[in-house]
């Protein structure tokens, strides 16, 4: 399966730079998510990739340039956001069309569309039309035809978007499984951080034009390089403080509110100089204001809004400072109820400026 | 679909009145064209078919039948084929000049036809055009423009893009996708856009007339006959027409407006 190079990849609509010099690496049979929020350019890159785009830069498949190719001659299966089912044409049809374009002999496409019908759970829906399917089973019919024409990647626009939620947990695992057994080369667009984790081997974060992180799910939510990844992708506490000391393992910071805290980072920074990092909510542990927590930093502070979600607890914490902290922790606490909050240094999470 | 009947009496009588209005002329002219005399009379004195009979001793009302049968489909078909692609230009592409061309095509919308004919004659006859073959062709493709390109460029755009980019992706050339994939959706528009220019030209009086010059339309050749003539003959032939919409309005709901929603 298909290696897939982006390198500076820019494009403007006019005086709107839509993408900003974009670079990104897929490895064969890789599963990538482009991660964003509306308007960051994830589906202008999908449109480059597709051909359906002009660009600059240089976009490498399997190690060829593919500038001024059009389309059709690509070989990429796209999977799109309305599913682009045609409405005149039944489910075998439409599974086939891709493979009648390549004028392969009718008992051929028969076969291979048996296969994907297989593949994806289509039995019996063969003849019907695309307006007497479910939102599921078009999405389905959409894959199947995507890979019929077993292409060199495939690409897939918001591809959950249109389905309930309990459809769409399904639908996740699903696409998962089929990637994997055909194990094409995968590049999807999301805005939905959950359906990124959830599916991804390497999630690609972009914001404004530009490519943020690119890790895999755990690296993105563990260890987020900047503010945008660290607020885009599950909720994170930012503190900003001055380094009072620094060697190749540990930052010693002070907080603006005054407290010294330490934290694990091989980031070099000069002592004197300001640092961002964040500490993710569940990264904290609770306890009475009283116990010593070792080698842990602490905060002392107040309850102050207290939320059960079923699995957890959601608690809004305010210090003596006047420090407000968002804490998700397994055990309740009562609003108005003096914590010591203690969390270790390898959790802080230094972010780039 | 349920169809609610207002119990107020006064709006029925209004509507019952409405429908009178539209309905009754049709019915005087089908009384006057079964006439047994010689006038056009109604109610008719006695019942006869002469009339229709004698319809095959007025040679001028087939040529001018003729005529007016092949600019309206003559003219459909252009007007259907220019429209489509000035929608696909329309439609797709941003270019230098892109409303002043749609604001054009509409244009014959919105000037009266009085001044459309006028315009035409002048200028025809300034370039030395009499041939009424040639100056109604033109001046009815004029006409029918602005109804077919409104018709196929609310088609087109009523497709989403994605539709043809999909069969891009799994192997067609833009052409054949265009002809593949959108043509089969926006066909029973283009049927429609059809049937609107081939009913705006058959019926077309007003512009018509200034370019009667060697050959005439059916609606002209009518209006002349009552002028000159009264006995039922235009009538009959009237009649005749309405027979023919009545005939060809089955026939579309039988089976175009089947076939259109076959699929969704």
């Amino acid at each position: 399966m298909a290696i897939v190079e982006l390198e500076n990849i820019r494009l403007s609509y006019g005086e709107q730079e839509v993408l900003k010099g974009v670079c990104l690496r897929l490895a064969s049979s890789e599963f990538a998510a482009i991660l964003g929020p509306s308007g960051c350019g994830k589906t202008s890159l999908l449109r480059i990739i597709g051909g359906f785009s002009d660009y600059s830069g240089s976009l490498r498949i399997d190690g060829r340039d593919v500038a001024g190719q059009p389309p059709h001659r690509r070989n990429i299966g796209i999977v799109f956001q309305d599913y682009a089912l045609f409405p005149h044409k039944t489910v075998a049809d439409n599974i086939g069309y891709g493979l009648r374009m390549r004028a392969m002999p009718k008992a051929d496409i028969d076969k291979r569309v048996r296969g994907l019908v297989d593949l994806l759970k289509l039995q019996g829906l063969e003849q019907r039309y695309p307006a007497h399917l479910s939102g599921g089973q078009r999405q389905r019919v959409a894959i199947a035809r995507a890979l019929a024409i077993e292409p060199k990647m495939l690409l897939l626009d918001e591809p959950l978007s249109a389905l309930d939620k309990k459809l769409r947990e399904e639908m996740q695992v699903e696409l998962r499984q089929i990637q994997k057994e055909v194990g094409i080369t995968t590049l999807f667009v999301t805005h939905d951080q959950e359906e990124a984790l959830a599916l991804a081997d390497t999630i690609v974060v972009m914001n404004e034009g530009r490519i943020r992180q690119i890790g895999s799910p755990s690296d993105i939510y563990l260890r987020p390089a900047d503010e945008f990844v660290a607020n885009f992708i599950g909720q994170s506490n930012l503190f900003d403080a001055e380094v009072v000391d620094a060697n190749e393992k540990v930052i010693t910071a002070r907080l603006d509110g005054g407290e010294v805290v330490r934290i694990e980072s091989d980031r070099r920074v000069a002592r004197g100089s300001r640092i961002r990092f964040c500490v993710r909510p569940e990264r904290f542990g609770l306890s009475s204001p009283s116990i010593q927590v070792d080698g842990a930093n602490v905060f002392d502070g107040t309850v102050d809004h207290a939320v059960f979600l079923g699995s957890s607890w959601q608690l809004r914490i305010t210090t003596a400072n006047s420090r407000k902290i968002k804490v998700q922790t397994s055990e309740g606490r009562r609003e108005g109820e003096a914590v010591r909050l203690s969390w270790q240094p390898k959790n802080g999470v230094v972010l780039s400026a | 679909m349920t169809v609610r009947v207002t119990r107020h009496l006064g709006i029925r009588i209004l509507g019952g009145v409405l429908i009178a209005l539209l309905v009754l002329p049709i019915f005087v002219l089908i009384g006057v064209s079964l006439n047994a005399g010689v006038e056009q009379a109604f109610p008719p004195h006695g019942l006869s078919l002469r009339w229709y009979q004698n319809l095959a001793n007025r040679s001028g009302f087939l040529a001018a039948g003729q005529l007016s049968l092949g600019l309206a489909v003559g003219s459909a078909i252009i007007s259907v084929l220019t429209s489509l692609s000035a929608a696909v230009a329309l439609s797709r592409y941003r270019f230098w000049g892109r409303s002043l061309v749609m604001t054009l095509l509409l244009s014959p919308l919105i000037v009266p036809e009085v001044v459309i004919g006028m315009g035409f004659l002048i200028t025809l006859s300034a370039m030395g055009v009499f041939s009424s073959l040639i100056s109604l062709s033109l001046l009815h493709l004029v006409l029918t423009l602005p109804y077919t390109l409104r018709v196929v460029v609310a088609a087109l755009s009523g497709m989403p893009p994605s539709l043809e980019h999909a069969a891009q992706s799994l192997g067609a050339r833009p052409v054949r996708a265009f002809f593949e994939i959108t043509m089969p959706q926006i066909g029973p528009s283009l049927v429609a856009a059809g049937v609107f220019a081939f009913v705006t030209s058959f019926e077309n009086f007003t512009a018509s007339q200034f370019l009667v010059w060697d050959r005439t339309t059916l609606p002209v050749a009518i209006y002349t006959s009552i002028q000159t003539e009264d006995d039922p003959t235009a009538a009959a032939l009237s009649c005749l027409i309405v027979a023919s919409v009545v005939i060809l309005i089955a026939i579309w709901h039988r089976f175009v407006i089947k076939h259109m929603f076959a699929g969704k």
